[in-house]
């Protein structure tokens, strides 16, 4: 059977690309992210499972699921023409995917599947990072995050639950890792943003918090304060919180064993040790 | 976004989801071919304020921010960052520079 070797949080900010470029591999958030894929690499990873929110691109407002996962064997991206950030052909997994679809819906989650899409930045910058060789298959697991109604944190951490369980009942030898891909909180085009930008603007308050639930595993806490209204005071993108959620639902009550914040862009990057 | 999406803004909604995931159409646009608003389904009040940078008006209509904000990104009809937030922040249409 599948091996859940570790979990990951990180963010997806589409100016990283660039910036990177920019700033060189010393710079502050290429180091953050060369952290995660050290690990990965220690780990022997073969399967990236992706807690992640599409931005309307992928899926549009014509048939918007509030969870769904890729069955397809491969897709492209990004899709959304980010600045420095190539386009690639991503593998993923539609066995597991496919398994997961199963397993899911058995345990009473409405979920609904791909078998074609193209891919956006919230995934591709992930990649770029964290897999600039193509090294492993992917299955990203898509959460609403952006459009209300929102599922609950209470769901988010439940669909985590059964995301471990479908793991650990899937046949295959794989080594697979969990990532949360987005912020704790980002105001993108709302009424909050700046007056001379159109950058995401966080609630520094509400990150914090979030980061200090995470650190001491306060997961129950968590899931009591982060109701859709919260979240969407954090931000019109705020609800990329059911991300880290549904991790947790992988990770249980355990605290983080790194995370730093990266608190003016409302988003941190967090490890947790699994085996 | 404060809530539900209003069926009437689905033709804006639809217009910037274009602008970020359809070069061609995008392109079309930045060149300032009449085709695309031609054909876009959108009314007279909401061309007029995706023309000059009202995103304000649009997001009180009920059109998604997240949205909207890719009208700043590729500076549709020149909407800068600045006329972007003059307008959603503060509801004041600044002229093109």
């Amino acid at each position: 059977m599948a091996e859940f070797v570790g979990a990951f949080g990180v963010p997806h900010t589409p100016g990283f690309p660039a910036l990177v470029e920019r700033e060189g591999q010393s710079s502050e958030t290429a180091q953050l992210y060369q952290a995660i894929l050290d690990q990965l690499l220690d780990l022997r990873v073969d399967v990236l499972v992706v807690f992640d929110s599409d931005h309307l691109n992928s899926f549009f407002l014509d048939n918007l699921p509030a969870l769904c996962i890729p069955v397809a064997a491969d897709a492209r991206g990004p899709n959304d023409s980010v600045p420095s950030l190539p386009e690639r052909l991503v593998r993923l997994q539609p066995q597991l995917g496919m398994h997961m679809v199963d397993y899911l819906t058995r345990g009473q989650f409405d979920v609904s599947r791909s078998h074609h899409l193209s891919l956006d930045h919230s995934l591709m910058v992930p990649l770029h990072f964290l897999d600039p060789e193509n090294r492993f298959q992917v299955l990203p697991i898509y959460i609403n995050g952006l459009v209300p109604p929102l599922i609950s944190s209470l769901r988010a951490r439940s669909l985590g639950e059964f995301v471990l369980k479908a793991i650990a009942e899937w046949d295959s030898e794989s080594r697979v890792a969990i990532i949360a891909s987005g912020s704790f909180s980002l105001e993108v085009g709302g009424p909050r943003i700046s007056d001379d930008g159109i950058s995401g603007v966080p609630d520094p308050e509400w990150v914090l918090h979030v980061a200090d639930r995470l650190k001491k595993g306060a997961i129950s806490k968590l899931i009591d304060e982060a109701t859709t209204e919260r979240m969407l005071r954090a931000g019109n993108v705020g609800g990329e919180l059911l991300n880290w959620i549904a991790l947790l639902g992988t990770v249980g009550d355990k605290p983080c064993r790194f995370l730093e914040l990266q608190t003016q862009f409302g988003h941190g990057y967090a490890s947790w040790e699994v085996l | 976004m404060g809530g539900f999406i209003s069926l009437s803004t689905y033709d804006v909604n639809l217009f910037c989801h274009r602008i970020s995931v359809d070069p061609v159409f995008r392109n079309a646009v930045l060149n300032g071919s009449e085709k695309p608003w031609n054909e876009s389904g959108l009314d007279p009040v909401e061309i007029e304020a995706l023309r000059s940078g009202d995103v304000g008006l649009l997001y009180r209509r009920g059109a998604d921010a997240f949205l909207l904000h890719q009208l700043a990104r590729f500076q549709v009809e020149g909407l800068t960052p600045k006329r972007y937030a003059a307008s959603m922040k503060y509801g004041r249409v600044l002229p093109r520079d």
